[in-house]
């Protein structure tokens, strides 16, 4: 066994020499994740390398039999494309050009897939191999092939992007459009260089289309943007370009990651002179930072009311009303609905019915409803039903002014009605279901209206939980929108930390950015603020506990116990408060709950299996 | 055989116009135009002596058999006396068919008999969407074709077809490709999407993805079908699968072939030469050897009593647009098995495919199956019309599982729907949207009563299942019996003995301590 120092080269490596390798105090962090055998080097400090110089024949040819054993498709013809994409996935072009001066030695021409492979390796190390190699690349391959499909058309983007040439990758992105969606990466590619080129306008176009698309821009886009907020003349330019960049993130409502999060706080305190603060915000909206409440612009109110046309049409009624209802039915509820609007709350009555499937919890429901929701307001309640649980709701509840029921056939759905009824009555009408409508969702179909429902939904939908004794308890909804805010007197952007959140969970980690002058009263509030993003990946229960005295020690004295109580909840897992629930991990209640029901169901047929019933 | 007792079928609607017919191939293309898109000989209509038929689309299906036979005879005294098929060669009847029809052999054989034109025929092959055996030819490309397979302009461009060079030469790093193709590449608006689609297989074959070695030219159609390309991607490995499977059972076979060979050559060598008679498997034998030829008679000797005495069983084809390709395939495969599983029961149904125009995917899927089902002496009806023309409504009931009724009794005179749909991602209620718009009456099968349902698996159940069900409960009225038929997968297993004396052991020990403690 020869003995290997950083940066030495050992020809080939296969697995089980690694393993060897990793053995004798040599430690192997990523090794190939399909089993495949490359040419590797292995280095100290434990990271696998790539190779930095040229291969001879017998090494290349080595390393292809080696491949073949554990690589079924590796065959003649396949050869150099499978080596080609390796050299592509793990980004190592000085052994792409190895393979490719074999080729030539070997006098065979490279297939289009080779090609279009080692054009892509070349884009993304342009540094090293420099724009002619690419341009010569690129039209190699268009000479060769008319048409270009999708991963063509990849390669070719993020090939050209990097040259001057790079406005005819917007041409190719243009056509491949017709027939599918442009990819992510190459959407990247041609924003970051429109930016990098000044053609501000056209990459801002991009952005949107993309969006459209429900594809978010990545981190170099971003932080290629924030190198031209940089590299602007004036102060206010900076500020109006940084502006352009909120703006665009809180409509797509897309959250920057931490290296953009960083670049956003550095370029504010170095060119701008502002304050920046890492911050969680509580669910009562009120920044530890700056003391400035959160608001809600999420929806536009054109907006709400193309979801309140669209709504109806995609979701309730769809191709065939018969599907959700009949004609009828449905014509007697929107009478019912526009004689009774607006509503202060729409109950999903068959949800609630079902959470502990007994009658009693729909009064329980219905009587706290009007205890937190409609103390302060006047209105009433709609309780949405079908026939069959006419009588599962107290009459004394019925009998009061505040609470009308609807009830449709035994044979028609009716989630789709009490959304319906919820938008129709306008916006503030709150909804109580534990449903998280993630069907209503996806036949929203449009990106736009999606968005609009997410943010409408997220503000709207109180939240029933069973507790352990039995009682049913709501969780309000958030009274902030989770997207970048703010303006003269101060931004809060929300970003994303390193946890995993869920499709339709939002992060609380926001960056609080104050005029120097208001930020200097209210430098020192607590440990809740920080100069560093927070990046919590588990929070474990020492964690939370000396956040906890933190919070406490640090005694944020004018605030009321609510809030203290709200923090304490926050970085405190164990105690699980309502509102925390609701806005993050909805995922844990919907896991839990199948759970108990299928105890439940066990125990009912055990007692069938004990006592044979005789059948039929 | 089977167009005798059908009035509605070709015979009625094609015999006055038999010389039109055969004339000109044009005249029908111009009726397409004219908005007859069923020019299959069974979707003419039965009013016999009027040249109204020809502008009707919606054929008219009679299910009374007495009505049926006396047409029979009327029609066919009509043509005798107008002497217009005599032209033609009558088919031959089988003695079982002429005895099931209820006429005497005299009358059949009285050299008037009429059929369908041959020119009729063929054309009615091609626009019933009859397709070239796969795995003949190369795939054509068909994309300068109009979209409507099924108008004459198609057949008759049909030898024009341009034939397309194999891709794989096309895309050669030697040659300059794409020479011999019209690509206008500016803009986009010009690129050929069936180009686009070759350049990827080609580039799946480079990257040593999974790619068959040839295309038929019904999977290239399948292929340009598919709107994105990792569809693309799947079904090219699914092709490539099947590629693969039959190259394997191409090899089995054959070894098998020279393994029998070779026991039959050591037969021989061994037989005794003394003896001209010996008895035993593959000698000699005291049984007649039943045909299959024979067995199929048989089966449809008793499915054309169905069609005349019988219940029918109407199966629904109207939702092929809420199905994928693959479930249409499916659909088409289910009805193949429930066909047969019918035709082999004691007692079958009268099978009757209703809202199934030519044009139906799945009609067609299932005639790549079954090439006779549009024949007319094929023991199954198929209309493109809707089940409400052919039945009373008060005797149909729809069988759809989102409804609440169950069904707990069999009614022998209702008329039962299947809905034909596989629904492997689309979980809409269908057929109660239809039965609710039409006001038919709904049950569902009494699954949750008779069966212990398991974790895990769904409560659906395959059409040829449901057919298997329903044909059981119609001879014995028994659920439990019939419902044997649904797979033992979905079911919870049954608990042993042992089990159960554990259980139970258990559940005194819970008790016991109960007691115990509440008396603390």
């Amino acid at each position: 066994m020869p003995h290997y120092h950083s940066n030495e080269f050992a020809p080939v490596f296969t697995k089980r020499k690694i393993i060897m390798a990793s053995k004798k105090k040599f430690k192997v962090s990523s090794f190939c994740e399909d089993n495949e055998i490359m040419a590797v080097c292995l280095c100290q400090d434990g990271e696998v390398k790539m190779c930095q110089r040229d291969l001879t024949d017998s090494e290349w040819q080595h390393v292809m039999e080696l491949t073949a054993r554990t690589n079924p498709a590796l065959n003649d013809r396949s050869c150099d494309a499978l080596m080609m994409l390796q050299c592509l996935r793990r980004n190592s072009w000085p052994l792409g050009r190895s393979y490719m001066e074999y080729l030539k030695r070997q006098e065979r021409e490279p297939n289009l897939a080779t090609l279009s492979s080692y054009l892509q390796l070349c884009g993304l190390n342009v540094d090293k191999c420099g724009q002619e190699t690419v341009l010569q690349l690129y039209h190699q391959l268009i000479s060769r092939s008319k048409v270009l499909d999708a991963r063509l058309t990849k390669s070719v983007v993020i090939g050209l992007s990097v040259t001057d040439e790079w406005k005819r990758a917007m041409g190719h992105l243009d056509t491949i459009r017709h027939f599918s969606f442009p990819c992510q990466a190459s959407y990247n590619a041609v924003i970051a260089a429109a930016f990098r080129n000044g053609e501000y306008n056209l990459g801002w176009q991009h952005i949107d289309l993309m969006s459209g698309e429900d594809k978010e821009p990545d981190e170099g886009v971003l932080l290629e943007w924030m190198r031209q907020c940089r590299t602007a003349s004036h102060q206010q330019e900076t500020h109006d370009r940084v502006t352009t960049l909120f703006q665009t993130l809180a409509m797509h409502q897309i959250f920057p990651t931490i290296p953009v999060i960083q670049d956003i706080a550095q370029l504010y305190q170095d060119r701008l002179g502002w304050s920046a603060h890492f911050v969680k915000v509580p669910m009562s909206g009120r920044c530890p930072a700056c003391k400035h409440k959160l608001i809600y612009n999420g929806v536009s109110p054109e907006e709400f009311q193309q979801l309140q046309v669209e709504f109806e049409s995609r979701v309730l009624r769809r191709s065939d009303i018969f599907l959700n209802s009949t004609p009828a039915e449905w014509e007697r509820f929107q009478e019912f609905v526009e004689a009774n609007k607006p509503f202060l709350a729409v109950i999903d009555g068959l949800n609630i019915f079902y959470l502990r499937n007994s009658k009693s919890q729909m009064g329980e429901v219905i009587q706290e409803v009007m205890d937190r929701v409609g103390a302060r307001q006047e209105g009433h309640i709609l309780v949405l039903g079908r026939k069959h649980m006419r009588h599962s709701i107290p009459r004394s509840l019925l009998a009061s002014k505040r609470v009308s029921l609807f009830t449709l056939n035994d044979l028609s759905r009716d989630d789709g009605f009490f959304l319906y009824a919820a938008l129709q009555s306008g916006w503030g009408t709150k909804f109580i279901t534990r449903d998280l409508l993630r069907d209503h969702l996806f036949k929203l179909e449009l990106t736009s209206l999606r968005v609009t429902f997410r943010r409408w939904q997220r503000v709207h939908q109180i939240f029933p939980e069973l507790t352990k004794t039995g009682r049913v308890k709501l969780m309000l909804p958030a009274k902030f929108g989770t997207i970048a805010q703010g303006g003269v007197e101060g931004w809060h952007i929300p970003y994303s930390d390193t946890s995993r959140r869920l499709p339709h969970e939002v992060p609380d980690t926001w960056l609080c950015l104050q005029p120097s002058s208001s930020s200097s009263h209210n430098g020192s509030s607590g440990g809740l603020t920080m100069t560093e993003p927070l990046v919590v990946t588990t929070t474990t229960n020492t964690n939370s506990k000396s956040y906890y005295n933190r919070t406490s020690t640090a005694g944020i004295n004018n605030e009321s116990n609510d809030r203290t109580d709200s923090i304490h909840r926050k970085f405190n897992p164990s105690i699980e408060p309502l509102s925390h629930k609701y806005n993050t991990p909805l995922t844990r209640d919907k896991q839990a709950r199948p759970k108990s029901y299928k105890s439940k169901k066990k125990t009912k047929v055990l007692v069938n299996d004990v006592f044979e019933l005789p059948k039929n | 055989m089977g167009w005798m007792m059908r009035p509605a079928g070709s015979l009625v609607g094609v015999s006055p116009l038999v010389g039109l017919c055969v004339t000109s191939i044009r005249l029908q293309a111009r009726m397409l135009q004219a908005g007859i898109h069923t020019l299959h000989s069974r979707m003419f209509i039965t009013d016999t002596h009027s040249t109204q038929a020809l502008t009707s689309t919606q054929p008219q299906w009679h299910h009374n058999v007495r009505w049926r036979t006396s047409w029979l005879r009327e029609y066919s005294s009509w043509t005798q006396q107008h002497d217009i098929a005599a032209q033609h060669r009558a088919p031959k009847l089988t003695g079982v068919m002429r005895k099931v029809i209820g006429c005497g052999p005299k009358m059949m054989s009285s050299g008037r008999d009429f059929m369908v034109p041959s020119v009729l025929q063929t054309l009615t092959r091609e626009e019933s969407g009859w397709r070239d055996e796969p795995g003949v030819e190369t795939h054509t490309n068909t994309l300068h074709q109009d979209n409507s397979n099924h108008t004459c302009g198609d057949v008759m461009s049909h030898s024009n077809r341009e034939k397309i060079t194999p891709y794989n030469l096309r895309y050669n790093s030697d040659s300059p490709s794409g020479s011999d193709r019209e690509v206008v590449e500016e803009e986009g608006k010009g690129v050929n999407f069936e180009a686009l689609v070759e350049l990827e297989v080609e580039l799946n074959r480079q990257e040593g993805r999974q790619v068959p070695s040839s295309f038929t030219s019904a999977q290239w159609q399948e292929l340009l079908t598919k709107k994105s390309s990792s569809a693309r991607k799947k079904y090219t490995t699914f092709l490539f699968k099947n590629e693969m499977k039959r190259l394997g059972d191409k090899k089995k076979k054959e070894e098998r072939k020279q393994k029998m060979k070779k026991q039959w050559e050591e037969r021989e060598k061994n037989k005794d030469p003394n003896q001209h008679i010996q008895y035993g498997l593959w000698n000699n034998s005291i049984f007649l050897r039943i045909q299959d030829q024979k067995m199929t008679q048989f089966y449809h000797s008793k499915c054309i009593q169905a069609m005349m005495f019988g219940q029918p069983l109407v199966f629904d084809l109207g939702f092929d647009e809420h199905m994928r390709s693959v479930e249409r395939q499916n659909c088409a495969y289910q009805l193949q098995l429930l066909m047969s599983e019918n035709r082999s029961h004691k007692e079958p149904y009268h099978l009757h495919l209703c809202n199934a125009p030519a044009s139906s995917d799945t009609l067609i899927r299932f005639q790549r199956f079954v090439p006779q089902i549009l024949q007319p002496e094929f023991p199954m009806t198929v209309s493109a019309g809707s089940y409400l023309e052919s039945y009373p409504r008060e005797q149909l009931v729809y069988l759809t599982p989102h409804c609440r009724e169950e069904m707990t009794r069999y009614d022998h005179n209702a008329v039962y729907i299947v809905g034909g749909i596989v629904d492997k991602t689309c979980g809409e209620p269908l057929t109660l949207a239809k039965a609710k718009r039409e006001g038919i009456h709904m049950q569902k099968l009494p699954l949750d009563r008779y069966l212990d349902w398991g974790s895990g698996a769904g409560k659906s159940l395959t059409l040829n299942h449901i057919v298997q069900i329903l044909l059981d409960m119609k001879v014995t009225g028994d659920w439990s019996y019939a419902l044997r038929h649904v797979p033992s997968r979905k079911l919870r297993s049954r608990t042993t003995q042992d089990e159960m004396e554990e259980k139970l052991r258990r559940k005194i020990k819970r008790t016991n301590t109960k007691i115990y403690r509440s008396g603390m």
